[in-house]
This record gives structure tokens, C-alpha cells and sequence, in this order.
């Protein structure tokens, strides 16, 4: 439980829970964060801002004492402190969740929190941990099983493992590295009403975050790093418009991609994918997709909107050739192939955008050139890095997503530098279907614009493009039609220029289309 | 006494010596180290034991000495792999040529000498009963110490702090820095206590059964004892199944052989590593494993 270490003294201006002050970070030769100062008051929710890469999570670890910083100074309650190690930031009463989030899948989540507090006694206690668990989930609307495995949570109840476990330490000052960009709308609201919870006890709260909307929604004062340095410090949002906010960021205005005027005139071509009745079981036993069926038309966006898990992982790897329906069949080009047919599918030039590329995408230890050689290597026997790295060049001169040179190891890149890196590999190869999930998350402002404008230029060009995204305002700018799941069930597949977000979110609950 | 009970009373005290490494080597993998080393401390472990009884005549000095010398081979092996980042496999079985050179050389004027094995220690009671009671109660208190080992051992990883912070080293290092302990400092702990346990089977081996030393005896204990702990995918229960199922095999050849029954020999020597690698592995295909994420990948190094 938040314990408030501020004290709000009458009169004077309050202490602030931590004031930064010329911060600097280098690796090597990058210059992650070169002069940081904001400042960040009790009970106050700070936005921190900035393109990928912008220094924004090096910033926050070194906060939490991941990080040592080369120079600067950090003052906690007007005190100057030296934070060690995350141990030493936990009793000055600093909490953090990680934009990679940090729990193990193979332990119980009151495991989980067990190894994270440090009054464990050394009998583990589980029955009183977990109503520990239970009551501070409670307390602050953050349902969890305190008895389940890791592995087999949501991404939505991951993170709020991670929050109740953060929560127990007991803390008055909370940092939430990109903690939106992997949730559902309606998992966002949850997370903003406990986020106004804390603030009503006091607590102040750091967060990172890509978009504007929420900006707007919950911050007090914002703070923008671009390529390490403030642009603007403890600025309230109120008194600036978005383009000030986005050229702040980004150093020149963005234009918004505008709504894609679709047309029914594909509609006649022969689909390149067609699923009749396919129901998938998850490995867990439940059922994946019930009864599902749609079709893939060349030169169509169809969006795929839906809660959390309501079948979209399973959808993207029925659509790869990754999975084994249980009934049902699947159709390519005409003719029904029997799944899995994973090679097949890739001949046929179906391609994907990975839904969690540090897991599905990322080999550790391997550089930017090599995952390009990797890609390049797919179906056949050359690897060659060299070429590679040309090749990433010319692809990112083709997308301009502004991938990170070829050298770099991509498990020390920040989330976006990832996310990107996989785009300009996936929209810049040719195919005939492109499978794309969730492909602007944790993707900054600019990057996410050229993302969605490579899409339509794909589409554009003659392939079919599947895009499975959670953000609505997305799904109805780009796509021709929309198809809804819900538990498994499509809902409804309706054209995009006839929805609106609250007509999609409707079905998105699992009430089924009139029609 | 019955054909199960003679059975039995060999059996027991062979499996308490592959019970012991396999343990330690359970501790040492499910912090995310494997090692190939354990063989080596269980020589180790085995002829400190025996020279140590020598010279003080008190056998008990002897299995303090043999738990200390296979916690060295452990601080070896932990130091090179933890501090210096060496090959995981690379650095264990150079651990156990180490050991085995320096042990057949150490050891050569003690072969041929005789001591008096740890005594047995009759249970009132139980080991009266009929059948099993003798073999199970009327052991070495090693033996009753390996009966308690297990269970103790499941606790501790299951139910307490540290047992919790040791499974999660094995798994993500990562967090378990940030949650504020030492990794490293955790594994060198895991390998040392681990290995000491190996040299305790190596006691077992040397001044439990037999009474003496002679080079080698250890006879690939130690590597068994590596197979089990995987087919046992890193559970205290299948440890123990596996431990005690060898130990039977090695009993039924060894009755077979005394009995006279004419069987190649070299195959009967063989028998007991085969069955039990045999059953693991059917076994091993039943349940949930709980290999630590770090030993998944086939035994590669970590970090
Ligand atoms: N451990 C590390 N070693 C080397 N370079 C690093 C390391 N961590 C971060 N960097 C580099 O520092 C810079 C800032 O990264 P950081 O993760 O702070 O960005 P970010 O603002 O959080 O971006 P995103 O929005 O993509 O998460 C990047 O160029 C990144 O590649
Ligand atoms: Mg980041």
C-alpha cells in the first residue's frame, strides 16, 4: 500500500517528490540521454514524451537505479540521493513497471510477487500473500489470479500482476514505462482510474506514452525528450495545442493520414485466402475461433478488431499456415490446403507482421544485418550479412521508417527501434498478403503515420492486407472492411465506411450483426 | 532373510549414492548451472573421505572431509563459470579430468587400504519388520539422512524464500536482480552446496560401502546423476525414483552375479545404466516439466 512520505506543509510550495537535474547517460557512443532536468510534484501525473529512441526509458531506469547515470543530479524530497540498484529505489519508495515486462512465466503470480517484496518472510506464506494479492487488487480494480501461472495470463492481467506486485512494496512515487501501448481500450480506462486513485493518495506517477489522446486524458504536466535532451520540462498540457506537442517531439509538423476512401470494386475478385468454418483449439484446450469464416480479397485492408485474446493470435496463424484447424477448411488460390503448411503458405507469398516481435522476432545476440539476412535466408540456403546490410539500407530507404543501422544488436534496441526494424523487413517485401498485428504499437507519431501509410500503399499496389490492430481510430482510417471478433466468434465483418467506433465496439462484446 | 529383502539391502545404499549428486546437481541446474563436474567431486569426495578416516580414525571427520572437498570442486567450476563466464560444459568436465588426475594420484599409496565402513544404525521397532525392515532400517545414518534429504529438499524449493529466489536465477536472472538479490552470488552458492552434496555421494560410495579407496570408483555416478536430473525434468520426487530405481538394478545384477548365472559380464555391468536411462526417458514423457528457462535450450551457456 502507497504509504505517503510527502508531507504537505501549508504555506510554503510543496517538496517535490524528485527533481532531475542535468541528466546524462551514454552507451559507447550513444548519447541515450544528455541533459535531462523535469521535475515532478506529489500527486501529480507526468507525462514523458519523445519519439523511439528519444531516451525515454534509459531516463526512467536510471530513476529506478537500473541505470547509473554518468553525470547529473537525482533529489528525492529535496534530498540528493544516489540510487545503487533497483533495491535502493524500492526504499527510497519508487515503484516501476517495465515497458519489457518483468515476470516469470513459470512461476505462480503470488510467486511472482513473493520474490519482489522484500518482507517475504523465509516460509513462504502463500494463503496470506494471496489475500494480500486479493485485497490490493481489489482495492484498486485491478483483477488478477494470485494462484495462476504467469504463462498463462493476458497480456492486460500481466501488466496488472505487475502493477499489484509494484503496489504491495509500498510507494509514493510510480513509473509506467509505456504501459498503454499493449492494452485494449477498455483495459486503458481501468488502468487510468487507478492511476486517478494513486493520485488521490498522494502518490506521484512518471508516465511514458505515444499517444496524444491520453496525454490529454490524465496529465498534469508533460516533459519531451528528442535525441536525449528536454525540449520542454513541466509544461501543463492544457496550454499547448498537438502540433506544438508533436513538433516538440519530432521537430517538424506530421501530417495525419486521412481516411482511406475504400470502394466495393474488388469485390469481385477471387479471394486469395478463404476460411469456411474454421474453429481452432488453443493448447490450453479452450476454443481459439469457433466457426469462423472470411475471406482475403487482393487490394482490400481487412481490419480485424476485438478485445484481447478473443481469437486474433489464432486467426494470424491459421491465416500463416502455422496451426492445425479442428474442423473447417481453408482455401488458397481455390484449392483447400491442409494445415499446417507453413511453407506453402510463404511461397504463396503470405507474409506477417509478428504480434510480439520480442519474442517471435528478436534472437538475442544477433545484429539489425543479421535478422535482415535472417529474413532474406527464409526458403533458401544463402545467409550472407554483408548483403544484408545493403539490403536493410535500400529497404529503409524504400519505407523511411528509419531503422537503426545494421550493426546494432537488436536486443539492446529500445521497443520501437524493434517494431520498426521488423516493418521495414515486412512492408518492404514483396508479397501477396501481408498478416500484420498490432504493427504501430509502441511506434512513436511520425514512424506510426508512415507505417500506416506503407500499408495503404501495399494495398494500393495489389496485395490483400490483414491488420489486426486495437486501435479502433486505425482499423476505420485504413481498412475496406472490418471483421469483429468476439471469444473466438466473428461477429460481424462490416465495410469500414459504415462503422463508426461505437457500431465496432458493440460487436466487439459479442452481440452479432443484425444482417 | 527373503530374495527382496537381499535385494533391498544392497540396494538401498547404492542409490543413496546417486541420490546425493543427483540432489546437488537438482540445486546447481535449477539455478541455471549445469554440472558436468559432479563426477569429479564425488572422487574427490570419495578418497578425502577415506584418507581423512585414515589418518583420524573417525569416519565421521572423513565425511566432513568429503563435503568439503566436493564443495571445492564446486567453488571451481562456480568461480570460472559465475565470475568468469567460461563454457558451462567446457569448465565441468574440465573439473573432472582435473579430479580424476589428481584423486588416482593422491590415492595411489592409500589403494588396498582397508577401514571400517560407517557403522550401522539400527532402528528399534522398524526395522523389525518383516521383509523390508532391515534393508530400509537398519542402514548407515547417511541413508537415513538421504530418506529425510528429499522431502527437506522439495521444501525448500517450493516453499521458501530462498528456494523461490534459486528457481527464479534458473529462469530470468533479470528480475531477480531487480527484485534486489544477486544472481551470481546465487549460483556460486547453488554449484558449491550442490557439489558438496556430490562429494557426500562420494563418502557414501567410499566409506558408506565398500571401505577403501581405488581409482575411479566412482564409475560415472556423477554423470548418471546429470541424466536423472533431466529425465526427472528437475522434480525432488523424480530424482528420487530415478536414484532408487538404479540402485535396484544395480542390486539385481549383482545378485545375478552371485548367484552365478552365466551372463556376459560387460552386459551386466551395463544393465543398470540401461534401464534406468530406458524408464526415464518413458517416464520423462508423462507430466509437466520443470526445466529452468535457462537450461531449455539444450545445456548451452547462460547469460
Ligand atoms: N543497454 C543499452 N546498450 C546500448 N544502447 C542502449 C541501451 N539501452 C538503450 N540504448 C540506446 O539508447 C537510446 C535510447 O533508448 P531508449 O530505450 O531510452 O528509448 P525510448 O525513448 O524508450 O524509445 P521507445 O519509445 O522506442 O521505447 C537508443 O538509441 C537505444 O538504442
Ligand atoms: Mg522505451
Amino acid at each position: 500500500m502507497p504509504d505517503q512520505h510527502h508531507r504537505t506543509t501549508t504555506g510554503s510550495p510543496p517538496t517535490p517528490t524528485l527533481e532531475v537535474r542535468e541528466l546524462v547517460k551514454t552507451f559507447g557512443t550513444v548519447r541515450a540521454n544528455d541533459g535531462i532536468s523535469f521535475t515532478i510534484m506529489p500527486g501529480e501525473v507526468h507525462a514523458l514524451l519523445g519519439e523511439n529512441g528519444a531516451g525515454k526509458s534509459t531516463l526512467v531506469k536510471s530513476l529506478y537505479g537500473v541505470h547509473q547515470p554518468d553525470s547529473g543530479q537525482i533529489l528525492r524530497n529535496g534530498e540528493p540521493v544516489t540510487i545503487h540498484s533497483p533495491a535502493t529505489a524500492r526504499e527510497l519508495g519508487i515503484g516501476m513497471v517495465f515497458q519489457d515486462m518483468r515476470l516469470i512465466p513459470a512461476l505462480t503470480v503470488w510467486e511472482n510477487v513473493a520474490l519482489h517484496l522484500s518482507d517475504t518472510p523465509f516460509a513462504l506464506r502463500p494463503r496470506a500473500l494471496r489475500a494480500r494479492i486479493t485485497e490490493t487488487s481489489e482495492r484498486y480494480g485491478l483483477a488478477t489470479h494470485p494462484g495462476r501461472k504467469v504463462e498463462h495470463l493476458s497480456i492486460g492481467e500481466w501488466q496488472r500482476v505487475e502493477l499489484v506486485k509494484v503496489l504491495l512494496g509500498g510507494l509514493d512515487m510510480l513509473i509506467l514505462d509505456e504501459p498503454t501501448s499493449v492494452l485494449t481500450p477498455q483495459e486503458v480506462s481501468g488502468l487510468f482510474d487507478m492511476v486517478a486513485r494513486l493520485k488521490s493518495e498522494g502518490v506521484a506517477i512518471v508516465i511514458i506514452t505515444h499517444k496524444l489522446r491520453e496525454v490529454r486524458q490524465i496529465a498534469d504536466k508533460v516533459t519531451v525528450l528528442r535525441g536525449g535532451r528536454t525540449i520542454l520540462s513541466d509544461a501543463p498540457p492544457a496550454t499547448l495545442s498537438d502540433d506544438e506537442l508533436i513538433t516538440a517531439m519530432v521537430g517538424e509538423p506530421v501530417a495525419i493520414l486521412e481516411k482511406r476512401s475504400t470502394s466495393a470494386e474488388h469485390a469481385t475478385a477471387e479471394p486469395i485466402i478463404g476460411l469456411s468454418g474454421v474453429s481452432v483449439r488453443r493448447v490450453d484446450g479452450d476454443w481459439g475461433l469457433r466457426e469462423v469464416s472470411l475471406e482475403v480479397l487482393p487490394g482490400q485492408i481487412l481490419g480485424v478488431a476485438g478485445v484481447a485474446g478473443s481469437g486474433q493470435d489464432e486467426l494470424s496463424e491459421t491465416l500463416l499456415g502455422l496451426r492445425q484447424p479442428h474442423s473447417g477448411t481453408v482455401m488458397l488460390d481455390g484449392a483447400i490446403v491442409e494445415l499446417p503448411a507453413v511453407a506453402r503458405m510463404r511461397k504463396a507469398g503470405v507474409i506477417a507482421v509478428a504480434p510480439d516481435p520480442i519474442r517471435q522476432f528478436v534472437v538475442p545476440g544477433m545484429s539489425a544485418a543479421q535478422h535482415a539476412a535472417l529474413w532474406n535466408a527464409a526458403g533458401s540456403y544463402s545467409f550472407d550479412t554483408r548483403k544484408a546490410d545493403a539490403d536493410l539500407a535500400r529497404r529503409d530507404a524504400a519505407g523511411q521508417l528509419r531503422v537503426v543501422a545494421g550493426s546494432r544488436r537488436m536486443d539492446r534496441l529500445s521497443g520501437g527501434n524493434v517494431q520498426r526494424a521488423l516493418l521495414t523487413l515486412a512492408l518492404t517485401s514483396p508479397c501477396r498478403v501481408l498478416v500484420a498485428s498490432y504493427p504501430t504499437r509502441g511506434l512513436d507519431i511520425l514512424t506510426t503515420e508512415r507505417t500506416r501509410t506503407l500499408l495503404k500503399e501495399l494495398c494500393e499496389a495489389g496485395s490483400a492486407v490483414v491488420l489486426i490492430s486495437e486501435d479502433l481510430d486505425e482499423l476505420l482510417t485504413l481498412s475496406d472492411r472490418i471483421a469483429v471478433l468476439a471469444g473466438g466468434r466473428l461477429t460481424g465483418i462490416v465495410p469500414a465506411a459504415a462503422a463508426d467506433r461505437r457500431s465496432i465496439g458493440e460487436l466487439m462484446t459479442g452481440k452479432e450483426a443484425a444482417a | 532373510m527373503n530374495i527382496v529383502g537381499e535385494v533391498l539391502t544392497t540396494a538401498i545404499p547404492g542409490s543413496v549414492a546417486l541420490l546425493y549428486p543427483s540432489l546437488g546437481e537438482l540445486i546447481s541446474e535449477r539455478s541455471g548451472v549445469t554440472n558436468l563436474g559432479t563426477e569429479g567431486a564425488m572422487l574427490a569426495g570419495a578418497l578425502s573421505g577415506v584418507a581423512v578416516t585414515i589418518a583420524t580414525g573417525n569416519p565421521w571427520l572423513g565425511v566432513l572431509a568429503s563435503l568439503v572437498a566436493g564443495a571445492a570442486c564446486g567453488a571451481l567450476h562456480a568461480g570460472a563459470v559465475v565470475w568468469r563466464r567460461a563454457n558451462q560444459l567446457a569448465s565441468g568436465l574440465v573439473v573432472w579430468f582435473l579430479a580424476l588426475g589428481v584423486t588416482s594420484v593422491l590415492g595411489s599409496p592409500l589403494n588396498g587400504q582397508v577401514i571400517d565402513p560407517l557403522p550401522a544404525v539400527r532402528i528399534p521397532g522398524l526395522a523389525d519388520i518383516p521383509g523390508v525392515g532391515p534393508a530400509l532400517f537398519d542402514q548407515n545414518p547417511l541413508v537415513y539422512l538421504a530418506y529425510v534429504a528429499v522431502p527437506a529438499l522439495w521444501f525448500f524449493i517450493t516453499y521458501t524464500r530462498p528456494g523461490l529466489t534459486l528457481r527464479a536465477t534458473g529462469e530470468r536472472p533479470a528480475v531477480v536482480f531487480a527484485s534486489g538479490s544477486h544472481p551470481s552470488v546465487i549460483r556460486f552458492a547453488a554449484v558449491t552446496v550442490g557439489s558438496a552434496l556430490a562429494g557426500l555421494g562420494g563418502a557414501q560410495l567410499s566409506i558408506g560401502i565398500v571401505g577403501n579407496w581405488s581409482d575411479d570408483m566412482t564409475n560415472g555416478y556423477g554423470f548418471v546423476a546429470v541424466a536423472v536430473v533431466i529425465f526427472a525434468r528437475w522434480s525432488p520426487i523424480g530424482v528420487l525414483i530415478g536414484s532408487y530405481l538404479f540402485g535396484a538394478a544395480l542390486a539385481v545384477s549383482s545378485v545375478v552375479q552371485a548367484n552365478g548365472i552365466a551372463v556376459n559380464q560387460y552386459l551386466l555391468d551395463a544393465l543398470p545404466y540401461a534401464i534406468t536411462i530406458v524408464v526415464l526417458v518413458i517416464v520423462s514423457g508423462f507430466g509437466r516439466s520443470n526445466a529452468p528457462e535457462s537450461q531449455r535450450d539444450a545445456l548451452s551457456e547462460t547469460q
